[in-house]
C-alpha cells in the first residue's frame, strides 16, 4: 500500500494522477467532481486506488473514497507534487490575479467558462516543460482561445500583462496538508 | 534560515524571558493571520482604551508590528511562509502551551473579521458577553459591523467546496478587499464615520 500526494489531470474521460502510473480502476475518479491541477492524496495497492483524500487550501484533508482511514496505517507518503509545484503556484498566482479584474456579478455569470479555462491550462501545462518566464505568453494564448467574449478577453489579457512575476517565495510554497493526529511522514525526495 | 529546531529554541527562550509579543506575532504568522489586529489587557475597565487603540490603527500597522517582532527574534517571515503546514501546526501547539498561563491572566482579543470576512466575529461575541461593561455606542458599532458582515456574505453567495478554484479564490480576494475598505481601515471607526454608516 502506497500514499501519493499529487495533482489531478482531467479532461472529460481522460484522467491521470501526475507522476503515478494509471491504476486499473482510475475511472472511479470520473464520478468525483475534480478539476485539473487539484492536489489529492491517493492510496494505491496492487495498481488499484483504494483510498482518496481531497485537500482544502488551508491543508485540511477529506477522505472521499476508501473504507478505512489509510493514513493511520502508513508510515510514509511520497510527495510527487514537488516536481510540478512551482508551475502549479505560478499558474494559480497569475490566474487568481487575472480573474480579479472581473466584477462580483461577472464571477457568477462566467463561472463555467472560468473553470473551463483553468482546467484547460492545468491540463495542458502543469506536467509540461516550460520556463516560468514563458507562462504569461502561454496564458494569453489560452485566454484568446477561450469561449469568452472579445471584451472580457481584452480585459483579462490587459490585467494579466500588468501582473508582476511571482516571487521565489510564492513559487517555493509546497502544498499544505494538515496531518495532525497521524504519524505519517512526508517524503519529498521522490525521483 | 530558521529550521524547526531553531524556532523551538526561540519559542522556549521568548517564553523564559517573558517576551510574549514575539510569541503572539510568531503564532500570527504561523497561522497566516499576520494582519489580524490583536491586543491584550488585564481588566475589563480598560475596554474603552483598548478599543480606542484598535480603532486608531490600520491593519497594516498590526502586520508591521508582527513583522518587527519576528525580526527582533531573527526569524524570517519568508521562511515561515514556505514552511509546511505540519511543521507550522507543531509550532502553533508549542506556542499555545507556552502562552496558556499568560492568556489565563489576561484578556486577549483578536479582531479576525476586520482583516478577513471569512472569519468568526470574535469581538462581537466578546462584547455580547460583556455588554454591561461596554459603552452603548461602542456596542452599536460592532453590532452594525456584524449585520453588515452577514449581509455581505448572504449577497455574495460564496459556494462551500473543498477545493477552491482560481476563480473562487479570486472572488474571495475581491470580497476580502471590499470588506477591508468598509471595515478594515481605522477611519471607518471614527465617531463621524460610524454615525454615517448607521444612518445609511
Amino acid at each position: 500500500m502506497k500514499a501519493f500526494l499529487t495533482f489531478i489531470r482531467k479532461y472529460e474521460q481522460d484522467i491521470h494522477m501526475l507522476g503515478v502510473k494509471n491504476p486499473i480502476n482510475i475511472n472511479i475518479l470520473e464520478e468525483i467532481n475534480l478539476i485539473s491541477g487539484q492536489p489529492i492524496i491517493s492510496i494505491t495497492e496492487n495498481n488499484e486506488i483504494i483510498g482518496l483524500y481531497l485537500i482544502k487550501v488551508n491543508g485540511e484533508i477529506f477522505q472521499i473514497n476508501g473504507n478505512i482511514d489509510f493514513l493511520f496505517d502508513l508510515k510514509e507518503m511520497s510527495d510527487i507534487s514537488t516536481i510540478n509545484v512551482k508551475k502549479y503556484n505560478a499558474i494559480r498566482y497569475y490566474l487568481i490575479n487575472t480573474f480579479y479584474n472581473l466584477s462580483m456579478k461577472e464571477f457568477g455569470l462566467y463561472e463555467v467558462q472560468l473553470d473551463k479555462l483553468e482546467n484547460t491550462i492545468f491540463y495542458n501545462y502543469l506536467h509540461a516543460d516550460f520556463e516560468i518566464s514563458q507562462l504569461k505568453t502561454i496564458l494569453i494564448r489560452e485566454i484568446n482561445r477561450s469561449d469568452f467574449s472579445y471584451y472580457i478577453k481584452k480585459r483579462l489579457i490587459a490585467q494579466l500583462r500588468h501582473i508582476r512575476p511571482p516571487s521565489k517565495k510564492i513559487l517555493r510554497k509546497k502544498i499544505d496538508i494538515d496531518l495532525s493526529g497521524y504519524s505519517i511522514h512526508i517524503n519529498t525526495f521522490v525521483q | 534560515m530558521n529550521n524547526i529546531t531553531d524556532l523551538k529554541k526561540i519559542i522556549a527562550e521568548s517564553s523564559q524571558n517573558n517576551k510574549m509579543d514575539i510569541l503572539i506575532s510568531l503564532r500570527a504568522f504561523l497561522a497566516d493571520q499576520e494582519d489580524y489586529p490583536w491586543v491584550y489587557f488585564k481588566n475589563i475597565e480598560e475596554i474603552p482604551d483598548v478599543f480606542s487603540y484598535l480603532h486608531s490603527k490600520n491593519i497594516l500597522h498590526f502586520k508591521n508590528i508582527n513583522t518587527i517582532n519576528l525580526r527582533k527574534a531573527k526569524i524570517s517571515p519568508v521562511q515561515i511562509y514556505i514552511m509546511p503546514k505540519n511543521k507550522r501546526l507543531i509550532l502553533i501547539d508549542l506556542i499555545d502551551d507556552e502562552l496558556s498561563d499568560f492568556i489565563s491572566d489576561h484578556i486577549f482579543l483578536v479582531d479576525k473579521i476586520r482583516a478577513n470576512p471569512f472569519e468568526i466575529d470574535l469581538i462581537y461575541e466578546f462584547l455580547i458577553k460583556n455588554k454591561n461593561s461596554v459603552d452603548k455606542s461602542l456596542f452599536a458599532v460592532y453590532e452594525e459591523r456584524n449585520k453588515s458582515h452577514k449581509k455581505l456574505l448572504n449577497l455574495t453567495e460564496i459556494k462551500k467546496s473543498i477545493y477552491d478554484t482560481c476563480s473562487s479564490m479570486s472572488k474571495k480576494n475581491k470580497l476580502k478587499d471590499y470588506w477591508i475598505n468598509l471595515w478594515g481601515d481605522s477611519k471607518n471607526y471614527s465617531e463621524s464615520s460610524i454615525i454615517e454608516n448607521i444612518v445609511i
